[in-house]
């Protein structure tokens, strides 16, 4: 069945339908997203989010339209999405060095003191992404599960978090 | 990598509820077209007509602005309506009212550069600006409403044409109340306010529309 009349049947709440044409555009989006994104394990995040984009607008589509110009819309607004945010991470945050302020914590105490006070100054959610990452050890997908949120989301709120840890302790230095 | 698609698919169809589709119908349009004009005709009748109206009112200039500032209101909101439900086809659909504004933007200030003695008196222009924001207000809200329903991919260009309907509503109002049709005025107290309403539209959008 064309995505076409999955899609319309999905509008009416036919989860076997939603089913055959979420699996459809996935497998259609890996074809897509392999000539936009070279790193490998990223296509796979953003297939997720297109398709909760999807899930979110459903009720957007008109039927008598065609389906690959909305469906397509969406895709390649997410996939701008996902390179700004790229570039924005890559040029402003450098996880390594990030990262060694929490490896520290158990060797330096007034270092402890600082990071604690820093995460403390998060906001609710940065502070639970960051303590189950950082300091309970849990990974992202695990992050993601326990908290309902896309992994991407994690990641985006785990690098505002470091952001802010940064800023913090910047200026207590 | 796999297994997360195929779990979040399961969530996905878990969640999934028939949904009442959402489109723009030419009832809403109309909605707003008289909601901007029910306020310019509010405007008109606290502050009064100008006090050239009639002299105006038969001037071609006078004509095109008006009918002009209509034509942007109406193309502003179907640029905002079409481009709140994503499609490959309208994206570029914006370029419109954005032309139609740079126009009489240009235009405006063309007519100051080219006036032979610029009359380099301000004036009040103060209540020409709260006049216009006052009747931007319910055609944007009305406007910010339909759209919020929808699923706004372009979220920053939505903000600004949704906040140039309004401004067009408004710079029709102060047309019809401000009888002072100097260059300056009009460049200074008119259309650069509305500029910086427009542009306020991108950090509107941003806290009123929420991302896909």
């Amino acid at each position: 069945m064309v995505f076409k009349q999955l899609a319309k049947k999905s509008q009416d709440g036919d989860g076997a339908a939603y089913t055959n044409l979420l699996q459809g555009l996935n497998s259609f989006l890996k074809n897509y997203l392999r000539k936009r994104i070279f790193i490998q394990n990223e296509i796979d995040e953003v297939i997720q989010e297109i398709l909760l984009a999807v899930h979110k607008s459903l009720h957007t589509y008109d039927t008598e339209k065609s389906f690959m110009s909305w469906f397509l819309a969406i895709s390649e607004y997410k996939v701008i999405d996902y390179i700004r945010n790229l570039k924005k991470h890559s040029a402003s945050v450098d996880l390594n060095s990030i990262s060694h302020f929490f490896s520290a914590i158990n060797t330096d105490s007034d270092l402890k003191i600082d990071i604690e006070k820093a995460i403390n100054s998060l906001a609710t959610k940065e502070k639970n992404v960051i303590t189950l990452i950082k300091i309970d050890g849990h990974s992202i997908n695990e992050v993601a599960h326990q908290l309902n949120l896309t992994e991407a989301n994690v990641k985006v709120i785990a690098h505002r978090a470091y952001l802010n840890i940064k800023t913090y302790l910047g200026t207590q230095t | 990598m796999k297994k997360n698609t195929d779990h979040l698919i399961k969530d996905l169809v878990f969640d999934l509820k028939p949904v009442q589709i959402v489109k723009f119908h030419f009832s809403d349009l109309l909605k707003i077209i008289v909601a901007g004009l029910f306020c310019v005709f509010a405007a008109v009748s606290i502050l009064g007509l100008r006090t050239d109206i009639n002299v105006q009112t038969v001037t071609t200039k006078f004509v095109v602005d008006t009918l002009i500032l209509l034509l942007l209101a109406v193309l502003s909101i179907m640029a905002a309506f079409s481009l709140s439900v994503p499609s490959m086809n309208t994206r570029n659909i914006f370029r419109f009212p954005i032309f139609v504004f740079s126009l009489v933007l240009i235009t405006t200030v063309y007519s100051f550069l080219a006036t032979s003695n610029p009359f380099l008196y301000l004036g009040h222009g103060f209540s020409c600006v709260s006049e216009m924001i006052a009747i931007s207000i319910l055609p944007a809200a009305i406007l910010f409403y339909l759209v919020r329903k929808a699923a706004v991919i372009k979220r920053d260009l939505v903000g600004i044409l949704i906040l140039m309907s309004g401004v067009s509503f408004g710079l029709l109002g102060v047309q019809l109340t401000c009888a002072d049709s100097t260059p300056l005025h009009i460049l200074i107290w008119h259309f650069l306010p509305s500029l910086v309403v427009i542009i306020f539209g991108i950090w509107l959008s941003r806290r009123l529309i929420k991302k896909i």
